[in-house]
């Protein structure tokens, strides 16, 4: 193994020599490690990369997360409960509406449409015979 | 001593609409699932609406999680992920330049504060599977297997994401020391 491959080594499996697999590989990179100095500063060097990976991968944590995602999801109830209202509550009574109301009138309007029925009867039995006379004069 | 419950039992209260249950599973995850999102993000205000969407996920769809199937954490980054991807999907990703000088540890040297500032600018280049494997693996020490799970690829996969990623990074960093 040298140099170029040892490095490759590390590239695939990292700097924890105890995650090293157990391979002819990987027995050859950790014997390597034992007897020779430039690889001990090369994973020297890799482990110094992935510290400083460690600091530039800092995260400021937001104190108020935790209660702002809280808050989104009771907002988020609420409206899943005006959603439930107003899909399945108000839309069909909206609908439901104007024939409840054309219903209702119809039974209300009996009496008034039944004496319209006997004024067009009675209209329609009009005696007429006057006019006729007097255009035969 | 306080028991402390596994996250499938806490998750399975949730599923019958625990709000309790919800909160100590959110305040268990919620500082390490914003850490991966701000990393895969790069971005503060795309990072917290990833990690807040994801928890209302969580919560609304609590029910599609199947205990035997696949890990809670698992499945809460797999969430989270498909949030950040669809952000690099819909933008081109608005990434906050630089890493923050103020969590730099004082006693850091001028040579490795610019190394940190260039670390930091690789990472942000990286295409998004190979910065999902180096920031599971390397930052966050999570195994390769559970990464994969993450990923849904095989675990060969990963290793091979991981060996560019770190060869991209000490590749650009030997060019700038050169």
């Amino acid at each position: 193994m040298n140099q170029k491959s040892f490095q490759s080594f590390i590239d695939q499996h990292g700097v924890d020599t105890s995650n090293w697999p157990d391979s002819p590989e990987g027995k050859k990179a950790q014997r390597l490690l034992a007897e020779a100095e430039w690889a001990r500063q090369v994973l020297d060097q890799n482990r110094k990369m992935f510290r400083l990976l460690n600091v530039a991968m800092s995260v400021r944590y937001p104190a108020d997360l935790e209660a702002r995602i809280l808050r989104g999801i009771s907002e988020s109830s609420e409206r899943t409960w005006l959603h439930f209202l107003t899909q399945w509550l108000l839309k069909p009574a909206l609908v439901a509406l104007p024939l409840v109301m054309g219903f209702a009138l119809g039974m209300t309007a009996t009496d008034s449409s039944i004496f319209v029925e006997n004024e067009i009867t009675a209209t329609q039995f009009d005696d007429h015979s006057d006019l006729l006379a007097i255009s035969d004069e | 001593m306080k028991h402390e419950e596994t996250d499938a039992a806490l998750m399975l209260r949730v599923q019958e609409g625990n709000a309790e249950a919800f909160e100590e599973l959110m305040h268990r995850h919620v500082r390490q699932l914003h850490a991966y999102a701000y990393r895969l993000c790069q971005n503060s205000s795309d990072s917290e609406e990833v990690v807040q969407e994801t928890f209302m996920r969580v919560w609304s769809r609590a029910k599609t999680w199947i205990p035997d199937r696949v890990k809670f954490s698992t499945w809460l980054f797999q969430i989270a992920r498909n949030f950040c991807i669809d952000r690099f999907r819909k933008q081109s990703a608005r990434f906050d330049s630089s890493a923050d000088l103020d969590l730099i540890p004082d006693a850091t040297s001028d040579s490795d504060k610019e190394l940190i500032m260039a670390l930091n600018q690789v990472v942000l280049r990286l295409p998004e599977r190979q910065r999902t494997a180096l920031v599971l693996c390397q930052v966050e020490g999570w195994s390769q297997a559970e990464v994969a799970d993450v990923m849904k690829v095989s675990v060969e996969a990963v290793e091979s994401l991981l060996a560019r990623a770190r060869r991209r990074l000490r590749t650009t960093l030997g060019s700038r020391s050169t």
